[in-house]
């Protein structure tokens, strides 16, 4: 714990540096030399990008949450996971960066299928402690073999060369790498939402979520059904992971920072309400990235007090219909 | 109406001659016993182990008695324990004051989160709890002015009696005696079943008039209090605070020791924090990734033994004894009619 820092790349002059690893920053060459309002532009569109990270990983978690009622507390590290193993892979071979994200993605999703089937699959009836109990320890699993695997120091994953460039739009310089992945989370999302309102899959996922015994009654694998909406929302963390990779330096405790962001967004956003979790998630995205120019630090608490201000006034979330 | 009395107990009788006593009793003969016989690291153990048990304990106060699922109780804790630090070292204020200070401002800080959290329930409680000591966390590891962040706050010794290992362990036994003592006092006062009702069945007691929100707050308030106390006892046994105390994996531990001991007792959670003590010890003298091995450990002990050792010895019918039986879970009843 010791001797690894939590991404920071801010002098420690401020009345709090920045620590979550998570946070897009922007690259000195190009702040250092914009106007003010490119700067605020760049970081709105980081704070954009932070809050697709955030929308992909609490689209995950409210899956996950609304068909089999556990709240995976092992999402953050699911998300770390995606990182790291995208890291390996470019590290280890040459294979183009979109596959080389799939590939990390199928492997995440690989890893969750084994959770759910050894361990999560038995307790889904035994009520929030154990449901708890068990994504809690696989937490702490996944960081602990995290730091045995690739070490508690940091690490970064290149750039992949053809989109290290610069986009000149309008006269205000943007980075290439992060409108792509903003392109590729949009499309992961749009995917998602064909998945669950076009495919037969979908409507058993829905149909679950709302009536497990019936949807049994009627000759569904219900396990089944069960496994794949819990793969589905890991692969969500460890798309949001890998995606995110490339702009971050990656630590064993990412996943455990970035998850009370991804439990703000629910919250905010009220549970299984998909697009009341987009505008939280970009509410959340932008407090951050936005806080990061004027009071580093200000973006945690703000977060926070958010989420208890919204459980007092409307805790359903701001765009949910369903009582809390 | 209400009857609210925390520290009152329904029969002193309970806390004298409280069914335990065949057990408890030998123990703390040896507890106090042992160490004059033994190499100083195991008293360091020891200490470390009854420091522990009262971390666990006051989380099962929440979990157990409460119903209400805590991941956040290293809050507290670390509140507690950079509390103390800050003002020993720091602002030079005397032991006693510094120790007493901790715990209050863990409790302070408990109550600020308790009057928003216990309006919720399962998963936001969770959620928030676990939230909640992300930010502690967050905001000791940044404030690097106030608490040197990363670096932590070292040199934390008592002078004069307390100086010498022995007789700080000696000073955290008492203090964790005397807070195992009124913690069990609390769980079986009037307040205590009345809790207890709560967990079991909230819409029933709040029927019946009780303010359930305010007990719960004040149960929330009584266990971030103990983990405080814990806090405190650990900065000194430490000798140094640093942002670890505060991490998600310091909430691990209390809640693993929970699981381990069983989370349907006041005992089991006692003796889970030590086994989790000793086998965290002796593993991370192998391993510094010891924390894998006692995950995988309490991953196993939900799984296949859900009510922990002490439930699942029970179950076996090893301790066929008509206290267990009566002492914690038939008692909601009788609470009811009191609170």
């Amino acid at each position: 714990m010791a001797e690894e820092s939590l991404g920071t790349s801010y002098p420690l002059s401020y009345p709090l540096s920045y620590p979550l690893s998570y946070t897009f920053v922007p690259s000195p060459k190009i702040s250092s030399g914009g106007s003010f309002v490119e700067l605020i532009i760049q970081q709105l569109l980081s704070g954009l990008l932070q809050a697709l990270v955030l929308f992909l990983m609490s689209a995950g978690l409210m899956l996950i949450f609304g068909v089999s009622g556990v709240l995976n507390l092992a999402h953050g590290a699911f998300y770390m996971l995606g990182a790291y193993v995208l890291y390996t892979v470019t590290q280890y071979s040459t294979t183009p960066f979109w596959f080389a994200v799939v590939v990390s993605v199928l492997i995440v999703g690989c890893i969750g299928t084994v959770v759910e089937v050894l361990a999560l699959r038995r307790v889904y009836t035994g009520g929030l402690l154990y449901e708890a109990l068990v994504t809690f320890a696989t937490a702490i699993i996944i960081e602990e073999l995290v730091r045995i695997s690739w070490g508690s120091q940091q690490v970064t994953v290149p750039r992949p060369a053809f989109l290290g460039g610069e986009l000149n739009l309008w006269g205000v310089i943007l980075p290439s790498y992060q409108l792509v992945i903003l392109l590729a989370g949009v499309l992961v999302g749009l995917g998602l939402w064909w998945i669950l309102y076009h495919t037969r899959w979908g409507v058993f996922i829905r149909a679950a979520s709302m009536d497990r015994e019936m949807l049994a009654v009627l000759g569904v694998n219900v396990t089944r059904v069960f496994t794949s909406v819990f793969t589905i929302g890991v692969m969500l963390a460890g798309v949001a992971g890998a995606l995110a990779a490339p702009t971050l330096s990656l630590s064993p405790n990412m996943g455990s920072q970035i998850i009370m962001d991804a439990f703000a967004v629910v919250i905010l956003g009220g549970v299984g309400s998909l697009k009341g979790s987009l505008i939280s998630a970009v509410l959340i995205g932008e407090i951050h990235s936005v806080t990061l120019l004027f009071w580093p630090g200000i973006g945690m608490p703000l977060v926070f007090l958010l989420m208890v201000a919204i459980l007092l006034i409307r805790p359903q979330g701001i765009l949910s219909e369903r009582q809390a | 109406m209400e009857s609210f009395s925390v520290i009152r107990f329904r029969r002193l009788k309970e806390i004298v001659l409280y069914p335990y006593a065949k057990v408890v009793a030998p123990l703390l003969i040896v507890l106090i016993v042992l160490p004059q016989f033994i190499p100083v690291i195991y008293i360091f153990q020891l200490d470390a182990i009854i420091i522990a048990v009262l971390f666990a304990v006051s989380l099962n106060l929440l979990m157990g008695y409460g119903g209400m699922i805590s991941f956040g109780h290293a809050a507290y804790y670390s509140l507690a324990a950079y509390t103390t630090a800050l003002l020993f070292n720091h602002h030079f204020v005397s032991f006693p004051l510094a120790f007493a200070a901790g715990p209050a401002l863990a409790a302070l800080g408990a109550a600020v989160l308790g009057v928003f959290v216990v309006r919720t329930g399962g998963h936001y409680f969770l959620m928030l709890t676990l939230a909640f000591s992300q930010l502690i966390f967050a905001v000791i590891y940044q404030w690097y002015e106030l608490t040197k962040g990363d670096d932590g706050i070292a040199g934390l010794f008592v002078q004069g009696l307390l100086g010498k290992p022995i007789n700080y362990y000696y000073f955290s036994l008492i203090v964790v005696v005397i807070s195992l003592t009124l913690i069990y006092g609390v769980l079986h006062s009037a307040f205590g079943y009345t809790l207890q009702a709560i967990r079991d069945n909230p819409a029933r007691v709040e029927a019946l008039g009780v303010r359930v929100n305010r007990y719960k707050l004040l149960a929330f308030v009584i266990a971030g209090y103990f983990a405080g106390v814990a806090g405190s006892l650990f900065a000194f046994f430490n000798g140094q605070v640093s942002p670890e105390v505060a991490y998600w994996t310091q909430s691990a531990e209390p809640f693993m020791s929970v699981i381990i001991g069983g989370i349907n007792s006041f005992f089991g959670p006692v003796l889970g924090a030590a086994l989790y003590q000793v086998i965290g010890t002796q593993l991370s003298r192998v391993t510094q990734h010891s924390l894998l091995i006692t995950g995988v450990v309490t991953l196993a002990v939900g799984l296949f033994f859900p009510r922990g050792i002490v439930g699942s010895i029970a179950e076996l019918h090893i301790f066929e004894r008509g206290e267990r039986r009566s002492d914690d879970n038939t008692t909601a009843d009788t609470g009811i009619s009191e609170g």
